[in-house]
């Protein structure tokens, strides 16, 4: 049962987290930000960015800051799954009976790192998807339950495309996030040299447990919603159908497929922790809106036309969002979009707007 | 210990005195947001009204009819009759319609929540509840009435709404001047034509038409008068003159026999023509006193159908040396002469000679006569109907076909 006392903890345990955060990755607010609010409602993360700019440092950092079993695995194309998940290996007992013991994978742990994910192909990707939605693995026909909590965060570099496999809508659904790691600003740059200069270890310290995330997921699922804030999020993820009876014309004009319910569930579930560590008691239409970049980029299927005029996913985002808002008359609330999303269709080589 | 037994007590007070402030903030906002939408409603049925005046007064204005009376009747009416639907359904405000606009304040959904959980007395309601209230306090006065507007009509229906008022106002109080004389009708929809009507009086024979006075004023033999109107009295005279010579006044075409007439309420052109005839007895004599066989081509008295009379029998008396005189509309017949009894009645007489005459079946009695001059008379009757673009009358119409069939 929620408390005021376990309110106040929940917040002073945010402030704590981002402290110690802050002590390794400098800059990079919203992405951290993001990845902590999709930690504490129980989701996984997919970053994105460029070789360099901190994405593994911020995985290891959440790791140590969350004091929990932390692994690591280097997707390449030669991984199998079985390096993912693990496999039954032949052991002799003392009577020297052989039998088969289940040898647990890189993903028997509670904070994943798939680093590079794209770089494995689709049968490993795979391997990973009953780990992200369950919680579980099977291997042999023997399901085997993880430690909660469990989260899997991983990385992909968007610029290089040789010898990648891009994921598949499945596995993408099964992320609550998508986050884009932007280049650090000329400050940031400055500092992070500076603070690179001086030592290259990693200094944050744990500062919550396992349990108390746990705590925190439960505290934040308390959360009233109200019914109107609900429906304007579910309208928000139905709007993105092509062929919904609520689509809008930015879904109509450049989405080939829209987004799951498993986003709408995202949506609400992310936004009443983002409500929690405003001090907010209850979700508001601006947590929607903010919380809709990172839900739903990955989970909208681009047609030809997008592609063409270089419309990026963040771009038809903010169209929905506006349409959606005026609609339901809440312009009020529109929350400020990613700068990416702000970009205007730069060539327009085939013809139309 | 002491501490949560202090919390424990105050907390039920608490959101004892939350639910208090909560309902009345609701119900100020409620006000609020009820004065504004009975003003909006007004306004809007005002307008409305305004509109439907001004629609009503221009086409009473252009068709005549209405004056001030029926454009501000039904203005009233319906503005009162918009007002009221408005406000019921599009003005009046609920409960999530309040709680809404109190959010629009920056509460960020905070009041929808708080109205959501109102029923809920758990520890999350409370401290929902208590943030929602805290917020609001911070709400600056400014904000909320920049928020709960008494007067909340946008810029452009405001203009609009003035811009029908005046029209309205305008156009009824035209049509009032129109209706009342002060200012010409336009006229521009309904025809002159059919706006007027033209009653023309004839003449038959040796007499005249004169007015009710008995002074010779040629307007009246052709009035024009206005659709419905009443005709002025006109009187069908014979002169002194022409008296002694025996002429008198026998009828109207139309039937009539009273020489003076009053057309009323005429809707339609009207043609009437006053029958006058000679008593022959009174015609002077020539020669050596024998009598003249006056018809011995037929025609002189022979007295044309009535094309407005459908039925009647007669015959021309026939006598030698005498006169007939057949009328077939009412039989009449008389004849002279040396060998015959003046006939009477349904074309009785029994006078010798030759006589003309017709019969109602437009025969032309005596086959050898050409009635060309009583043919002539009943051609341009035709024609003045035909002027008049009126329907020739179907006997009329038969007599000159009958009569160029018998040629």
């Amino acid at each position: 049962m929620i408390t005021e006392q376990s309110i106040l903890k929940f917040s002073k345990q945010c402030e704590n987290i981002f402290a110690q955060i802050r002590r390794d990755v400098i800059g990079q607010q919203e992405v951290v930000e993001g990845t902590v609010i999709a930690m504490i409602a129980g989701g996984n993360v997919l970053l994105e960015g460029v070789p360099g700019v901190g994405k593994t440092r911020l995985v290891r950092t959440l790791g140590r800051v969350f004091d929990l079993p932390f692994s690591r695995i280097q997707f390449t194309p030669d991984l199998m799954p079985a390096d993912v998940t693990g496999t039954n290996i032949i052991v002799k007992d003392d009577k020297g009976n052989s039998t088969f013991q289940f040898q647990p994978g890189p993903v028997f742990s509670n904070i994943i790192l798939a680093d590079e994910i794209n770089r494995a192909t689709p049968k490993t990707q795979s391997a990973l998807l009953e780990a992200m939605q369950e919680h579980t693995v099977t291997v042999m026909g023997v399901s085997r339950r993880m430690n909660e909590p469990f989260f899997v965060l991983a990385t992909q570099n968007p610029v290089e495309q040789d010898g990648t496999y891009p994921l598949p809508e499945a596995q993408m659904d099964r992320f609550m996030f998508k986050l884009i790691v932007p280049n650090p600003s000329l400050d940031e740059l400055m500092s992070i040299v500076d603070m690179t200069q001086k030592t290259m270890a990693e200094v944050s310290e744990a500062a919550c447990s396992g349990e108390e995330l746990l705590e925190m997921r439960a505290t934040a699922n308390q959360i009233p919603v109200a019914e109107d804030v609900m429906r304007y999020a579910m309208m928000l993820c139905s709007a993105t159908h092509p062929d919904s009876e609520c689509a809008s014309e930015a879904a109509k004009k450049y989405i080939r497929l829209g987004a799951s319910p498993r986003a709408g569930q995202a949506l609400i579930s992310a936004a009443k922790v983002k409500a929690l560590m405003k001090g907010r008691y209850n979700v508001a239409y601006v947590d929607v809106n903010e919380l809709a970049y990172p839900v739903l980029r990955h989970r909208m299927k681009m047609n030809f036309e997008a592609i063409a005029e270089r419309v990026s996913p963040d771009a038809v985002i903010s169209m929905i969002v506006d349409e959606v808002s005026r609609r339901f008359g809440t312009d009020g609330a529109k929350a400020a979009a990613p700068a990416a999303a702000e970009e205007a269709p730069k060539k327009k080589r085939f013809g139309k707007k | 210990m002491k501490q949560e037994n202090n919390t424990a007590q105050e907390r039920p007070l608490t959101q004892e005195d939350l639910f208090r402030k909560q309902n009345a903030l609701f119900h100020k906002y409620h006000k609020r947001m009820n004065a504004a939408a009975i003003v909006s409603s007004v306004c809007f049925g005002l307008a409305i009204g305004a509109g439907t005046a001004f629609l009503f007064a221009l086409f009473g204005w252009l068709f005549s009819f209405g004056g001030v009376w029926l454009p501000v009747g039904t203005g009233l009416g319906a503005a009162v009759l918009s007002g009221f639907l408005l406000y019921f359904l599009k003005f009046r405000p609920t409960e999530a319609d309040v709680v809404r606009r109190i959010d629009s304040m920056g509460l960020e959904e905070r009041m929808v929540t708080m109205m959501e959980l109102r029923g809920s007395n758990s520890e999350m309601a409370a401290l929902q509840r208590a943030d929602a209230a805290s917020t609001l306090k911070n709400v600056p006065k400014q904000q909320v009435e920049r928020s709960f507007p008494f007067f909340a009509i946008g810029k452009t229906a405001a203009i609009v709404m003035g811009v029908v008022l005046v029209a309205g106002i305008a156009m009824t109080t035209v049509n009032g001047l129109t209706d009342a004389g002060a200012i010409p009708s336009p006229g521009i929809v309904t025809p002159e034509r059919e706006q007027f009507v033209t009653v023309t009086y004839l003449t038959e024979g040796d007499g005249e038409i004169l007015d009710a006075s008995g002074s010779d004023d040629p307007t009246v033999t052709e009035q024009i008068l206005s659709r419905g109107e009443n005709a002025v009295t006109v009187q069908a005279v014979v002169s002194p003159e022409d008296e002694e010579l025996g002429w008198y006044f026998l009828r109207w075409s139309d039937g009539n026999t009273s020489d003076t007439r009053t057309d009323l309420n005429v809707t339609a052109d009207l043609t009437v023509t006053a029958i006058f005839r000679q008593d022959e007895s009174l015609i002077p004599e020539e020669g050596d006193g024998t009598e003249i066989d006056k018809d011995t081509d037929g025609d002189q008295d022979a007295d044309a159908p009535n094309p407005d009379e459908s039925a009647g029998a007669g015959s021309g008396g026939q006598g030698d040396g005498g006169q007939g005189d057949g009328d077939g509309a009412h039989g009449e017949g008389s004849g002279q002469g040396s060998g015959g009894e003046e006939g009477a009645g349904d074309g009785q007489g029994q006078g010798q000679g030759s006589g003309g005459g017709w019969s109602d079946t437009g025969v032309i009695i005596d086959g050898s006569t050409d009635y060309r001059d009583v043919f002539d008379a009943y051609y341009q009757l035709a024609m003045q109907f035909v002027q008049n673009n009126q329907e020739i009358p179907s006997d009329l119409l038969q007599f000159v076909e009958d009569y160029f069939n018998n040629l």
